[in-house]
């Protein structure tokens, strides 16, 4: 995964030609020597078409992440920390977004606002919100208990110093597992949404909007949809391993499971 | 049980509430003068005002949402813009299909994923068992529409042997089916094989070996009933998320579900149809979450109610 993202992160060096240059001359070509994993429909090259996708995929992932984390957590950190009323209002909002299935909100979106990358990077940081939420807010409650977060309250230090400098850190961890899944999530979803035209929009490299395409000439050009394929799949099991084994790592009695 | 019961519907209320509130939202901010979608983008300015008074859409927001929440309560879900049929007919027509897909692929993931799991169990620690969680982990990581494709490549494209598209016969349905079913089925194999290990791990399970029980048995009578306890839980969430799961494989399959309605209509702006498909595949969603809860007190007398 690393690899892949790596190269991703510098396709517009690594990438043997332009993603979007077309040349309809070559068009639909199988593998070969000049083009390792053949042209598409309109000749153009697929193997820097995934690479510039890794690059858009990486970002989007990231955002989404960030967008999540940025409101996920500090919500978590609040509801966890000072209970009540803020927690009760908090948690059910965080309920009816749980409830909310995501392909359905981001479809949502879509239909309401068109399909614009921004809008796509934002809902799919908002459906993380709950996760992080729930995780940040359960770690709260069991870090805010700790005696040396008394003593810190005892030498007098502020609500905000208390909660920032010595409950959050002491809390992230989970987070922190958590977020190369939503990472995972999101490209997912992305490709799901490329793939379905509420995504990117061609002429864009992305991967689950080639994988559309590919699938018009899959009866004559299968490699059209076969690497996209591949690649999403790829990524998505690199992810989810990544994700086992930090669990595995920081959760010991969960190791066997 | 009852008080279990009452309390978990009264938390859906709020949720239910979130869910309208934020359907109604999203849709009213759409671009464009929704009278102006209901009237035909030909209409003169007379007819769309008459038709937005009709409708009730020059009044206030909150005024509209409290009537369009009433007529919700009546199932009266508007008109489609395309069609001009209720949307509530449509759903009628358009839910058995999802529904069937959503019960079928539950089952076969479930009866796939328990015994890979039992399997795994049983051979921990060997190649079997790392075979089958590697064999696991892949139907989790490949996304159904990206799995969808590569079994039309193969069993349709190139062996002939399945149809690629439809809905009418049987035979057509065996693709989306495994296609849907291979998420859950990778869920369920890991949880089973979690499961079984725990139980495996304790003294009746000893117990029951020392008496000279066959390994068969102490795996079918002994461990797999208790371990299937947790199994139950995720099967309740395989199957909801599978209500929501089938809008892309409906699509690549052309399977004429909610889910390919609703993203036909997306397609097609016909904003009342997916307000309607959105609203019941989220419902739908919040129920099965509950009878899932429910499904997990009554299998498991430990679990407090509190």
């Amino acid at each position: 995964m690393g690899v892949l993202f790596g190269l991703g992160s510098i396709a517009p060096w690594v990438a043997p030609y332009d993603p979007l240059a077309a040349n309809v001359r070559i068009q639909l070509q199988g593998p070969s020597a000049v083009h390792w994993l053949g042209t598409d429909e309109l000749g153009r090259d697929i193997l820097s078409r995934l690479l510039y996708g890794a690059a858009l995929s990486l970002r989007v992932g990231l955002l989404a992440v960030a967008v999540g984390m940025g409101v996920g957590v500090p919500l978590g950190a609040l509801s966890g920390y000072y209970a009540g009323a803020f927690d009760l209002i908090g948690q059910r909002l965080v309920d009816t977004l749980q409830a909310f299935p995501g392909i359905l909100l981001a479809l949502l979106v879509a239909a309401v606002a068109g399909p614009r990358l921004e809008w796509t990077i934002g809902v799919l940081g908002v459906l993380s919100i709950p996760v992080y939420t729930r995780l940040c807010r359960g770690s709260v409650l069991q870090t805010k208990q700790l005696s040396y977060v008394e003593a810190a309250r005892a030498v007098g230090c502020g609500e905000a110093r208390v909660i920032v400098r010595h409950v959050l850190p002491n809390s992230l961890a989970p987070v922190i597992i958590q977020s190369s899944i939503q990472f995972a999530l999101s490209v997912l979803l992305l490709a799901g949404l490329g793939f379905l035209g509420l995504g990117a929009q061609p002429p864009t490299p992305e991967w689950g909007s080639m994988l559309a395409q590919g699938r018009v000439y899959m009866r004559t050009s299968p490699h059209m949809v076969i690497f996209p394929a591949l690649v999403i799949s790829i990524a998505v099991l690199a992810l989810n391993l990544v994700g086992d084994a930090l669990r595995d790592a920081l959760d010991p009695r969960g190791a066997d499971a | 049980m009852g008080l279990y019961l009452l309390k978990r519907l009264l938390l859906a209320v709020p949720v239910l509430f979130g869910i309208t509130l934020l359907v109604f939202i999203a849709l009213r901010l759409a671009p464009g003068d929704p009278a102006l979608y209901l009237a035909g983008f030909d209409a003169d300015g007379a007819t769309v005002q008459a038709i937005r008074v009709e409708n009730g859409l020059d009044k206030p927001l909150p005024e509209q949402y409290v009537v369009w929440l009433g007529n919700l309560a009546h199932l009266d879900l508007g008109r489609s813009v395309t069609t001009r049929e209720p949307v509530a007919r449509e759903l009628e027509m358009r839910y058995p299909i999802t529904f069937n897909l959503a019960v079928a692929a539950t089952l076969l993931a479930t009866v796939v994923g328990v015994a890979v799991g039992v399997v795994a169990a049983r051979f921990q620690r060997t190649w079997i068992d790392y075979g089958l969680m590697g064999l696991a982990m892949a139907w989790l990581s490949v996304p159904n529409y990206v799995l969808g494709l590569l079994l039309i490549l193969l069993f349709a494209v190139t062996l002939g042997l399945l149809p690629a598209v439809g809905a009418s016969k049987p035979v057509d349905y065996i693709l989306p089916v495994v296609t849907v079913a291979a998420v859950g089925a990778g869920m369920l194999a890991r949880q089973t094989r979690a499961a079984m290990l725990e139980v495996l791990s304790q003294d009746f399970i000893r117990t029951a070996r020392a008496k000279g029980l066959a390994e068969r048995h102490v795996l079918a009578r002994h461990a797999l009933r208790n371990a299937l306890i947790p199994v139950l839980t995720t099967i309740g969430v395989v199957f909801g998320n599978l209500m929501a799961g089938t809008v892309i494989v409906e699509s690549v399959f052309g399977v004429p579900g909610i889910g390919k309605l609703m993203v036909d209509r997306i397609l097609a702006r016909d904003y009342p149809t997916v307000q309607g498909a959105v609203l019941f595949i989220a419902c739908s969603y919040v129920f099965v979450n509950i009878l899932v809860d429910l499904a997990y007190v009554a299998a498991d007398r430990r679990v407090r109610l509190s």
